[in-house]
């Protein structure tokens, strides 16, 4: 019996999913020579892509670099390994294979769930960390969650939900993306006519909505030859239409286009991860100073000082071309403020190893940078560093490169002092004598942080008064900031009073830094309440505790080792 | 008069020991009690926060924040500070930075106390065009009390975020220039308007009837009474899903056989090896939602050894799941979910292979298995909404008669015993009261289901009165920015509950409100309300315009908006749904000037206490 319709070609096994975007659809005749990833492993380059402009939430940006933000978001790193195969597919080659042939990666593990409620919730082995699309597709329960958090987003789209909804979130999020790429919708090359800047992109299969079919045509013509060619592996046709297909689709919309040099700075910036060879070079010079303190002192400490300046040079070009791609001071998220205070702990440890010449700064300051640079690094789940557009509330050169950079840099300052504090307790647990010289410095540490966090905190109240209409309403970002200035406070008095001298500022550096981390982190991910929402997050929390609560040993090893010596607190 | 080191130090401890009063400054602005007071002020507020996140915000507003415990305890902190900054007088150079710092934060405090105590914020939600208002809303909740006498407003604050009233634990309120007790023991957020049918011999003019409809699949109870004319009150919309009517001679279905409702037809060509892509086709215009997968079963024991058997696994549009053995259903239809749903697998191929545009077998094995299955129903674009027509009967009973367009769906009597399901979705109706002369009466009510047709939840309390004698009256709820007038008695006293107001002394009036998006998203970049004041004296109109972080100020004098004597409105909401309406913070902040200075003063305090240093020369020779 047929059908009263003539059966369509058999080229999508993603009916479920629209069809409206399918750049497929331009070359449904090639799709039957598709190797599927892995299949063979001839040396192919897909380099010559990787600077055609696209866009995405917003902001235009090179194909390599969405690539890599949605497979990070997705699957937690920049390249695919198949569990099967144990072959390893890098970023773009997963969008280009995903567009040519999605079916095959309908059951490819690429989706990652890290919640180990969830997982047993949806039926999921608990150990595995990447699920296919289908498995997760299929989940009835995990459709149930959706609509429950789709059901009170609505009430409220500021809810906190529970940690399992937030979870299904999380994976609904990933569904999204990975939906965005098997049906081709990431493909957003074709620029808006008028203003390539802040108009709406679309994709070649969408392109009639702005030109005529002749316009497009050749970018057409070079999409599918890419596709082709790409098939065939032929590598030199390949580059030929993706530099055709590149160029006309410039010229759809000349004035206004990315150009060729931001482009490519946002590629070199993706690619280099200056932040990662900051803590490289940071950690090597934490090496060489910490080996060569006790002998060989000066040329160790020279190479010392050169190889943190080397790290802070990377840094810096890391924050400039990240300003320049965004347009903003970079410290709008959880993982930005992370990066800037590895960033801030430096700059302060170098300016004042400058001064006083004591490698105790740089002794200080590297290893907390190195810290905050590898978290950064290492959770792509909790601390996205895809740069996106930001709430309006955010919009605001002046008050966000005034209010953020301060309370971010005086955290930083505190962490500086913490680094310092470590020595001091460090060296009083290995029973070394620690100079008075050494708790001035952590004094001034501590000076610096107090005066940011103070002066950010008021900041922070006087663009409240302009943008929320109010100067300072006990919300919980406020009320942390405040706190963490009347701790910092309350230990510098107590200095002031004799009640304790540089070791009582030791222990207060460490436990006082505890409520930074709360106004920094907690507030963010674990309260979960105020007006500060663009910044909410979830996860991490385990790691956080850990570290509070290492360091509450790490003081209380140091306090009990000081009064088995019988000293008290008041002498320095 | 610039002191040496010791000389100050001398005079500070000789009158310390010369007076009292000293002696209280000195004890007062101690470095131990500012201690204690920055501690435990970091303590209360840490505990608030928690406490927020716990609760919500307006529990820790009420019990720590607005507490005046805490009040107090800034207020000591304030005389620590002018204390600290007493024993240290008379003040030498190098104590510019501590005095110009504990200034600032005194200064800053009297700013915040100004602030409290004179201002306010508000918020007000504009409409385009609409009349100009100058009325704002607060955050908090209140209630009016009218005087018995006077017939004046009293107001007194119910906050219900901090504490809900309930049974268990209500609130009471004197009633002004009255005996009488406000009871206040119940809120709700789900109070509607219900239409409820009330006999009435001598008001009344309509026969009338009132009906119980019932969905448990919705969760929703509704009551519908209707009365017998006009035609707004015969008739009733259940959300544009089937309509009631009160009729005083039923309808005739047709009954020609060509009017019976269309059907549509359905043909699924699924695959084992891609269940998510089967290729469908409709004669109507959209897909009836069934899905349906070819599997392979394998035999329980001995996996290695025996045939696998197929199967077919059905799921309807409502994600029910029924799976059937394929030879059990192969040339044999079978019903779906839904009335009238027939369903048939019609073909199956082993190994399927396109050949000339047909479909073939290429073997006999089970390569690439795939099926035909083909459905049939009622196409839901065809059948009308149901229409529901009753007609009161002798001895209290009711006939209905449901009609879809003309094709009759069901027909029977409704009685007050048992609820008749009407055929549409699981909705079942019961009659509740039945009038000869009757009239309706809006009530309000609680309901716990979702709101019907026409309603909208609100919330609102449940109160009553109670006299000297403890004797309680009719208890009813009053719903949020309503007043209504209570009854025990013979006696009467009017209340009201709502958000507090404030009055602008000029009005306002949203003239256009934008949206910019990113591109390409739906994401807002930024909220922009263009507004005119109306100035009452001057009649003038000036334009106003606010977007995010750049707030607008009226009266807009430079010194206006510097000591903070004016209205200032910030973008604080809108609704995605009405695109028309704006939502805008007021703050209305006597000490801002304060506050203002007292924080420049503590950074610039802070930063000379740190990095200030005496000049050598008056530090080595001191005036005597």
């Amino acid at each position: 019996m047929i059908p009263t319709k003539p059966f369509p070609k058999f080229i999508s096994c993603l009916k479920n999913l629209s069809t409206t975007a399918r750049l497929c659809l331009l070359i449904p005749t090639l799709l039957c020579a598709v190797q599927s990833a892995g299949a063979e492993t001839s040396p192919f380059s897909l380099s010559a892509l990787e600077d055609v402009a696209v866009q995405e939430n917003g902001r235009n940006k090179p194909l390599l670099v969405l690539a890599m933000e949605n497979l990070r978001t997705i699957y937690g790193a920049d390249v695919w390994k198949d569990p099967e195969t144990k072959q390893k597919v890098p970023a773009l080659q997963v969008m280009m294979e995903m567009l040519l042939e999605p079916d095959p990666w309908l059951s490819r593990k690429i989706i990652r769930v890290d919640h180990l409620k969830l997982k047993k919730e949806l039926g999921l082995e608990p150990s595995e960390k990447y699920f296919t699309y289908r498995e997760l597709s299929q989940s009835d329960r995990l459709q149930t969650l959706f609509s429950e958090v789709l059901a009170l987003r609505e009430k409220d789209s500021r809810v906190k939900l529970e940690p399992m909804l937030e979870a299904a979130r999380g994976v609904g999020a990933k569904m999204e993306v990975f939906e965005r790429m098997a049906t081709g919708k990431v493909w957003m090359v074709v620029p808006h006519p008028s203003d390539p800047v802040h108009g709406a992109w679309v994709t070649l299969p969408e392109g009639n909505k702005y030109y005529q079919p002749e316009q497009l045509s050749a970018a057409v013509a070079a999409f599918r030859e890419m596709a082709k060619s790409y098939i065939n592996r032929d590598q030199s046709g390949f580059d030929r239409a993706v530099a055709t297909l590149d160029e006309s689709l410039r010229g759809l919309s000349p004035q206004g286009y990315p150009s060729a040099s931001i482009l490519q700075l946002e590629h070199v910036y993706t690619v280099m991860h200056p932040f990662r060879l900051a803590w490289w070079a940071y950690g090597l010079a934490v090496v060489v100073l910490a080996l060569t303190s006790l002998r060989g002192r000066e040329w160790g400490y020279r190479v010392g000082w050169g190889l943190a300046l080397l790290g802070f040079a990377l840094q810096l070009s890391g924050f400039v071309a990240r300003t320049v791609i965004s347009g903003r001071a970079p410290v709008t998220n959880m993982y930005e403020t992370v990066i800037w205070l590895g960033f801030g702990v430096m700059l302060f440890g170098l300016i004042f190893e400058a001064i006083y010449r004591c490698r105790y700064f740089l002794l200080g300051s590297a290893p907390v940078a190195v810290a905050s640079l590898i978290l950064a690094d290492s959770l792509p789940s909790v601390l996205n560093s895809a740069i996106h557009p930001l709430v309006p509330v955010l919009r605001h050169n002046f008050w966000l490169t005034t209010h953020v950079l301060t309370i971010t840099s005086s955290y930083a300052a505190m962490a500086l002092a913490l680094g310092v504090a470590h020595i001091i307790l460090g060296k009083l647990l290995l029973k070394k004598e620690v100079t008075a010289a050494l708790y001035q410095y952590l004094y001034r540490a501590i000076q610096i942080g107090v005066l940011l966090l103070g002066v950010g905190t008021i900041l922070g109240g006087v663009w409240a008064n302009y943008s929320w209409g109010r100067f300072w309403d006990w919300d919980p970002k406020e009320t942390w900031a405040l706190i963490a200035f009347l701790c910092y406070v309350a230990i510098l008095h107590g200095r002031l009073a004799g009640w304790w001298g540089g070791f009582g500022l030791a222990v207060g550096a460490i436990l006082a830094f505890q409520a930074v981390v709360m106004a920094w982190y907690g507030v963010n991910f674990v309260l979960g309440q105020g007006l500060h929402s663009y910044g909410f997050g979830a996860g991490g929390l385990e790691y956080v505790l850990g570290f509070t609560v290492l360091e509450l040993i790490f003081v209380g090893a140091a306090l009990l080792s000081r009064f088995r010596g019988g000293a008290v607190l008041s002498k320095a | 008069m610039i002191l040496s080191e010791p000389q100050h130090r001398k005079l500070v401890k000789q009158r310390q020991t010369q007076s009292v009063f000293w002696q209280w400054v000195h004890r007062l602005g101690s470095l131990k009690s500012a201690v204690i007071l920055i501690l435990s002020i970091a303590l209360a507020c840490g505990v608030a926060t928690i406490y927020e996140s716990k609760f919500n915000t307006a529990v820790a507003q009420y019990y720590i924040y607005n507490n005046p415990l805490f009040a107090l305890w800034l207020f000591f902190l304030c005389l620590n500070l002018i204390c600290s900054a007493m024993t240290r007088w008379p003040w030498q150079r190098k104590h510019l930075g501590f005095v110009v710092t504990h200034g600032g934060i005194i200064i800053l405090l009297i700013g915040a106390v100004l602030g409290r105590s004179l201002g306010w914020d508000a918020s007000v939600t504009l409409k385009k065009g609409e009349e100009p208002t100058g009325l704002l809303v607060r955050k908090d909740t209140i209630l009016y009390l009218q005087g018995a006498v006077s017939g004046e407003a009293y107001t007194t604050p119910l906050n219900v975020a901090v504490r809900v009233p309930s049974q268990d634990k209500p609130r009471f309120f004197k009633m002004p220039e009255s005996e009488l007790t406000l009871k206040v023991d119940g809120f709700s957020e789900k109070l509607v308007v219900v239409n409820r049918l009330v006999e009435d011999q001598q008001m009344g003019t309509q026969a009338g009837l009132a009906l119980n409809l019932q969905s448990n699949m919705m969760g929703q109870t509704l009551t519908v009474s209707l009365l017998a004319a006009p035609k707004e009150l015969s008739t009733y919309d259940l959300f544009g899903l089937a309509r009631i009517e009160l009729v005083d001679k039923l309808p005739e279905a047709a009954k020609s056989e060509t009017n019976q409702a269309k059907t549509y037809r359905e043909t699924h060509m699924v695959f084992e090896r891609h269940p998510e892509s089967p290729v469908t086709h409709n004669t109507g215009d959209k897909l009836s939602g069934y899905r349906f997968f070819l599997e392979k079963k394998m035999p329980e024991e001995a996996k290695s050894q025996g045939e696998p058997t197929w199967q077919i696994r059905a799921r309807s549009p409502r994600n029910q799941e029924k799976v059937f053995a394929l030879p059990d259903v192969v040339g044999k239809p079978f019903p779906g979910e839904e009335e009238g749903t027939q369903i048939q697998v019609v073909q199956v191929w082993r190994d399927l292979k396109m050949q000339g545009g047909k479909p073939t077998e290429a073997s006999e094995n089970w390569n690439n298995p795939a099926a035909l299955v083909t459905l049939s129903g009622f196409l839901e674009a065809e059948s009308k909404p149901p229409v529901l027509y009753l007609k009161r009967l002798e001895g209290g009973r009711v006939a209905f008669r449901v009609l879809r367009g003309d094709v009759l769906a069901k027909e029977g009597v409704l009685t007050k015993d048992t609820a008749v399901p009407l055929g549409w979705a699981d909705w079942s109706a019961k009659l509740e009261a039945s009038h000869d002369k009757a009239r309706i009466v809006g009530q309000t009510e609680e309901q716990l289901g979702p709101p019907g047709p026409n309603q909208q939840a609100v919330s609102g309390l449940s109160v009553q009165l109670l006299d000297a004698q403890q004797q309680a009256g009719p208890k009813v709820w009053l719903a949020s920015g309503t007043s209504r007038l209570l009854q025990i008695g013979e006696q009467t006293a009017r209340v009201g509950f709502g958000l507090k107001t404030e009055r602008l002394p000029f009005l306002i009036s949203l003239e256009n409100f934008q949206v910019p998006r990113d591109p390409g998203t739906e994401t807002p970049a930024n909220f922009i309300s263009s507004v005119r004041f109306h100035d009452p004296d001057t009649g003038e109109k000036i334009p106003g315009h606010i977007e995010m972080n750049h707030p607008a100020s009226y009266p807009g004098d430079w010194w206006r908006a510097w000591t903070g004597l004016t209205y200032k409105f910030s973008q604080a909401g809108w609704d995605p749904k009405n695109m028309d309406q704006t939502t805008l913070q007021v703050l209305h902040d006597p000490g801002w000037l304060a506050k203002w200075v007292g924080s420049l003063l503590i950074c610039v305090g802070i930063t000379l206490m740190f990095y200030w240093k005496e000049p050598k020369r008056i530090r080595d020779n001191p005036a005597t």
